[in-house]
C-alpha cells in the first residue's frame, strides 16, 4: 500500500516537474522571441539609416563623377568642335566661294554637333537623371561618354524586355557600374568594354566585361570580395541592395564584373 | 474537434503548412467515426484498434512535415526528417512484430508523442520572428504548445490510469470523464486559438 502510495507521489511529483519544465520553455521561448523581434527591429533601422547613407552617398558620387564627365566633355569634345567651327570662321575668304560654301557647310555641321552635345550634357547636369532616364538608358550614356572622351570603345548589349526597378535600387546600382566603368578607365588600360544587361525571369543580370590588364591576386574563388577598399564598398551596395555582386579576373585576360539582382520588389 | 477541423478549413490557405491540419483532425474525426460504427455494429471492443495503426503514423508525418515547412533552422529540419522516415518505416514493423493489429499501437502512440514533443519545443524555441507579429499571434506558437502539453500529459495520464485500473478499478470508474478527455480538449482547443490567430486585425478609422 505504502508502495502504491509512493508511486503516485512520484507519478505527481513528475507530472509536476514536466508541467513546470514546460511553463519554463513556454517562458523562455516568448522572452527570446521578443528579444529577436527588438533586435531585428533595431537592425532594420540600422539597415534604414545605412541605405539612406549609402543611398546619398552614391548620389553625391554620381554628381561628382558627372561634373568630371561634363568638364571632360566640354573640353575634349565641344570645347574642340567649337574650336574648329572658329577656325573655319577665321579662315573664311570671299574670293574662294567654293571653299567658303564648303566652310561654311562645315561649321554648320560643327555648331549642329556642338547643340546635340550640349543638350546631352544638360541631361546629365540634372540631379536626378539616373531616376528620371532609367538605369538602362543611363548606362547607356555613360557608356556614350566614354566612348566620346577615351580611347576605350565600349559596346553595350540588351537582352530581354527591359523593365524598371526600385529608383533607389537602380541609383545604387548604377554607382556600381560606374564605379567598375571608372576602374577600367584608371588602372585596367583596356580596349574594349562589353556592358551586357540581361532582363532574364524575375532577374537582372549586369555584366562589365573589359580586355585590360585584369586583376591579381584580389579575388577569392567564389568571387566575393574581401579586400579594396573600392571594390569593397561596390560588394557591400551590391549587399545592401540584395544583389550579387562578383568578380572573375585573370592577370592578363581582363576583368569581369557580374551584378545579378531581383526585379520583384 | 469538429470547431478545430471547421477552423482549419478556414485558414488553412493563410500560412505556409497550415494544409497539413485540416488533413490531420479530418483523418481524426474520420478514425473515431469508423471507430465508434465499429463498436456500435460489430461489438467488439478489439477490432478497433487497427485503424490507429494507420491513423498514427499518417498524423506524426503531417505533423513533422508541417514542423519541416515552418522551421528555419536547418539542423531542426534534419532532425525532423530523419524522425519522420524512421519511423515511418519502423512503424509498420512495430504493428507486426510487437503488437498484433488488434490491439492499441501503444509502443507507436508513445514514441510518436515523445518526438513530436521534442520537435515542438525545438520550434517554439527557435520560432522564427516575423517582424510586426506578436507571438502570440502566431499559430506555430498555439500549435506548439498545444503538442507539447497533449502528448507528456496523455503520457502521464495514460500511466497514472492503467495503475489504478491494475489496483484500483473502482476509483477509475468514479473519475469525470473530462479528466480523461481533458488533454484533448486542451489540444483542439489551443489549435482552434492557433487558428484564430489569423483572423486579421480589425482597423478602426475615425469618421
Amino acid at each position: 500500500m505504502l508502495n502504491s502510495e509512493t508511486e503516485i507521489f512520484y507519478t505527481i511529483v513528475a507530472g509536476g516537474l514536466l508541467a513546470l519544465f514546460l511553463a519554463a520553455i513556454i517562458i523562455i521561448s516568448v522572452v527570446k522571441y521578443q528579444r529577436r523581434q527588438k533586435k531585428n527591429e533595431v537592425e532594420k533601422k540600422q539597415m534604414q539609416v545605412q541605405f539612406s547613407q549609402e543611398l546619398l552617398q552614391s548620389q553625391l558620387e554620381i554628381q561628382e563623377q558627372t561634373l568630371k564627365n561634363i568638364s571632360q566633355e566640354i573640353h575634349d569634345n565641344i570645347g574642340q568642335v567649337l574650336s574648329l567651327a572658329k577656325l573655319n570662321l577665321n579662315t573664311m575668304s570671299v574670293d574662294n566661294v567654293e571653299l567658303l560654301q564648303q566652310k561654311i557647310t562645315n561649321s554648320k555641321k560643327l555648331v549642329s554637333k556642338a547643340i546635340v552635345d550640349l543638350r546631352d550634357l544638360s541631361r546629365s547636369l540634372n540631379t536626378d537623371y539616373v531616376a528620371d532616364m532609367g538605369l538602362q538608358r543611363a548606362i547607356e550614356y555613360e557608356l556614350e561618354l566614354i566612348s566620346k572622351s577615351a580611347t576605350i570603345k565600349t559596346n553595350l548589349v540588351v537582352e530581354g524586355q527591359v523593365s524598371r526597378m526600385d529608383k533607389q535600387k537602380e541609383l545604387i546600382l548604377f554607382r556600381i557600374v560606374q564605379e567598375a566603368l571608372n576602374n577600367i578607365i584608371k588602372h585596367a588600360k583596356a580596349q574594349h568594354i562589353l556592358v551586357t544587361t540581361s532582363y532574364n525571369t524575375g532577374e537582372l543580370v549586369i555584366v562589365i566585361k573589359d580586355d585590360g590588364k585584369g586583376i591579381a591576386n584580389e579575388i577569392p574563388d567564389n568571387g566575393n570580395i574581401t579586400s579594396g577598399i573600392g571594390l569593397r564598398n561596390m560588394h557591400n551596395r551590391a549587399k545592401l541592395i540584395g544583389a550579387d555582386f562578383k568578380i572573375d579576373s585573370n592577370p592578363g585576360n581582363g576583368t569581369a564584373v557580374k551584378l545579378s539582382i531581383s526585379l520583384k520588389e | 474537434m469538429i470547431i478545430a477541423f471547421a477552423s482549419s478549413l478556414v485558414f488553412y490557405k493563410k500560412e505556409k503548412g497550415l494544409k497539413m491540419f485540416p488533413l490531420i483532425i479530418g483523418a481524426g474525426i474520420v478514425t473515431e467515426l469508423i471507430r465508434d460504427v465499429l463498436r456500435f455494429v460489430l461489438d467488439n471492443e478489439t477490432k478497433q484498434y487497427a485503424l490507429f495503426h494507420f491513423y498514427i503514423p499518417f498524423e506524426f508525418f503531417c505533423i513533422c512535415f508541417y514542423f519541416y515547412l515552418i522551421c528555419e533552422s536547418k539542423r531542426i529540419q534534419l532532425f525532423i526528417s530523419v524522425s519522420a522516415v524512421l519511423f515511418f518505416l519502423s512503424s509498420p514493423l512495430m504493428s507486426v512484430f510487437l503488437k498484433t493489429l488488434n490491439e492499441f499501437p501503444s509502443v507507436q502512440y508513445n514514441i510518436s508523442g515523445l518526438l513530436i514533443t521534442i520537435i515542438s519545443i525545438m520550434v517554439l524555441i527557435n520560432l522564427p520572428v516575423k517582424f510586426d507579429v506578436s507571438i502570440y499571434r502566431r499559430p506555430t506558437f498555439w500549435f506548439c504548445i498545444a503538442f507539447s502539453i497533449f502528448y507528456p500529459g496523455q503520457f502521464l495520464l495514460n500511466g497514472y490510469f492503467s495503475y489504478i485500473e491494475k489496483n484500483k478499478p473502482l476509483v477509475l470508474e468514479s473519475l469525470p470523464r473530462i479528466l480523461y478527455f481533458g488533454f484533448n480538449y486542451l489540444l483542439y482547443i489551443l489549435i482552434t486559438i492557433g487558428f484564430l490567430c489569423l483572423i486579421p486585425k480589425r482597423k478602426y478609422f475615425i469618421q
